[in-house]
């Protein structure tokens, strides 16, 4: 019980979450939607995958954490990553280029978030 | 004879074949993120050539250059400091000089001085070796504290004053400078406020068995020779460098996310005075430096801060004496380990800005 109290205050302390959650600044979310929606699905599947997630935890310490997990998702996940990033810290639009890992990943995410 | 190659948007100059038969060009100008890392991958191929199993550390010299910082070796006797010092030296083509740092070097013998010149019946100004762009400075901490005082002074200032003239030092100027941990006999300890100074400490460990092997291996056939082509001109560097500090944007969440971090190393208990805002900028600095040689990304992450986090803060940091007596005793680290876990627990501490 005490875990799951303590593992609730942390999540409540990083951003990824609180991105998901949409409460990371004034109540209305910064990002597309397509970049909540993937972060969401990153989020959820390595929880469930048992990582460890902390305040100080990055984007890419989770997608990297799922590289190893999935082999056969490396790719997408690389792509994603770049993109994520370069939308959340570079300021850029989604590239239409990258549709097609958000896509990719949803797919994937939704099979895996099912079983 | 300059040879302007559009396609990927260097300027670069015609210089020999080398040994293994490819002609190398020296870097001229930057124009483009890509062309930093394009620069970094030149000098880490040049240094590869002859320094083995010290990549890291020879990415964080590359990230001090391209950032305008000076940089502090330090490490055991004989672990390669000056040779990675020369390597790096060798595949730049700028005018570079070394200093052999002991306790009778006075500030004249860096900065100059004024010799009476009776044809001319005048004093004249004989320039020191600090006019350069790149010096080594081995040993730094066998030199007086009066020429410490003043070679760290023309760091910082980038400028010199001699009889009351002052004088710009070259552009670009980078100081290198290597210290090893062990010996106190004859040697004056570098004050706190003149590490500051140094953008990053490179802290070089004992190599791995396969990496020692491979050293002794190129010893075995080349002896002490050392054949580096240099490979970007200083006014590449120039460019390069400011590139860096106006294409790469650091977001006001990693800003905030930097400043936190450095903030963090003040509130904790084993330190008795944390990193100053210098090192904060130096953090950012060393950040956008890390964004662009590592994939050419013209803003920063948190995984850069994280990546440069420790070589950036390690100098800054006082520890409290019980704590340092306490470190110090584990000679293996050197006291390193602990200044890892005050920095890693600092980056712990500071929530991910996204």
């Amino acid at each position: 019980m005490i875990i799951i109290i303590a593992q609730i205050i942390l999540l409540n302390r990083n951003y990824l979450f609180k991105i998901i959650k949409g409460n990371e600044g004034n109540g209305t979310s910064r990002y597309d939607r397509k970049v909540k929606t993937a972060l969401k699905s990153i989020y959820r599947i390595s929880i469930s995958r048992g990582f460890n997630f902390r305040t100080s935890t990055t984007i890419r310490e989770v997608t990297g954490f799922l590289q190893v997990q999935f082999p056969d998702q490396s790719t997408i996940l690389t792509q994603l990553t770049r993109s994520l990033e370069s939308h959340i810290y570079g300021s850029k639009y989604i590239e239409s280029d990258d549709n097609k890992y958000y896509a990719g990943w949803a797919t994937f995410s939704k099979n895996e978030m099912g079983r | 004879m300059i040879i302007n190659i559009t396609q990927v948007g260097l300027h670069l100059v015609r210089t020999k074949w080398d040994a293994r038969g490819f002609m190398k060009m020296k870097l001229e100008k930057v124009e483009k993120i890509s062309d930093i890392q394009h620069i970094a991958t030149e000098i880490d191929t040049e240094i590869r050539r002859y320094v083995v199993g010290y990549e890291e550390v020879t990415r964080n010299l590359i990230i001090s250059l391209l950032s305008g910082g000076h940089v502090l070796l330090e490490g055991v006797p004989g672990i390669a400091k000056t040779y990675l010092a020369k390597a790096f030296s060798g595949s730049l083509s700028m005018s570079m000089k070394r200093i052999q740092a002991t306790p009778d070097l006075m500030p004249a013998d860096i900065v100059g001085t004024r010799i009476y010149n009776p044809k001319a019946l005048e004093f004249e100004f004989k320039q020191g070796p600090i006019f350069s762009n790149l010096i080594v400075v081995d040993e730094i901490s066998r030199a007086p504290p009066k020429t410490q005082s003043a070679l760290l002074e023309a760091m910082q200032e980038k400028q010199v004053t001699v009889d009351g003239s002052t004088l710009e030092l070259k552009a670009p100027f980078i100081v290198v400078a290597t210290k090893n941990p062990i010996e106190f006999e004859g040697t004056f300890p570098l004050p706190e406020a003149q590490l500051d100074r140094f953008l990053m400490r490179l802290i070089m460990n004992y190599q791995g068995q396969k990496e020692e092997v491979e050293m002794l291996r190129r010893k075995n056939i080349k002896g002490e020779e050392i054949d580096i082509t240099p490979v970007v001109k200083a006014s590449a560097v120039l460019s390069a460098q400011k590139l860096l500090h106006t294409s790469i944007k650091a977001s006001d969440d990693m800003l905030e996310y930097i400043a936190e971090i450095v903030r963090k190393t003040r509130d904790n208990d084993k330190v008795m005075l944390g990193a100053s805002p210098r090192a904060s900028v130096a953090l950012l600095y060393a950040s956008k430096g890390y964004a662009a040689i590592s994939e050419g990304r013209n803003y920063v992450v948190p995984d850069d801060v994280k990546a440069v986090a420790f070589d950036v803060l390690n100098h800054r940091l006082i520890l409290r004496p019980d704590v340092m007596m306490e470190s110090t005793k584990s000679r293996e680290s050197w006291g390193y380990g602990l200044l890892h876990d005050i920095i890693r627990e600092s980056i712990e501490q500071v929530s991910v800005r996204v």
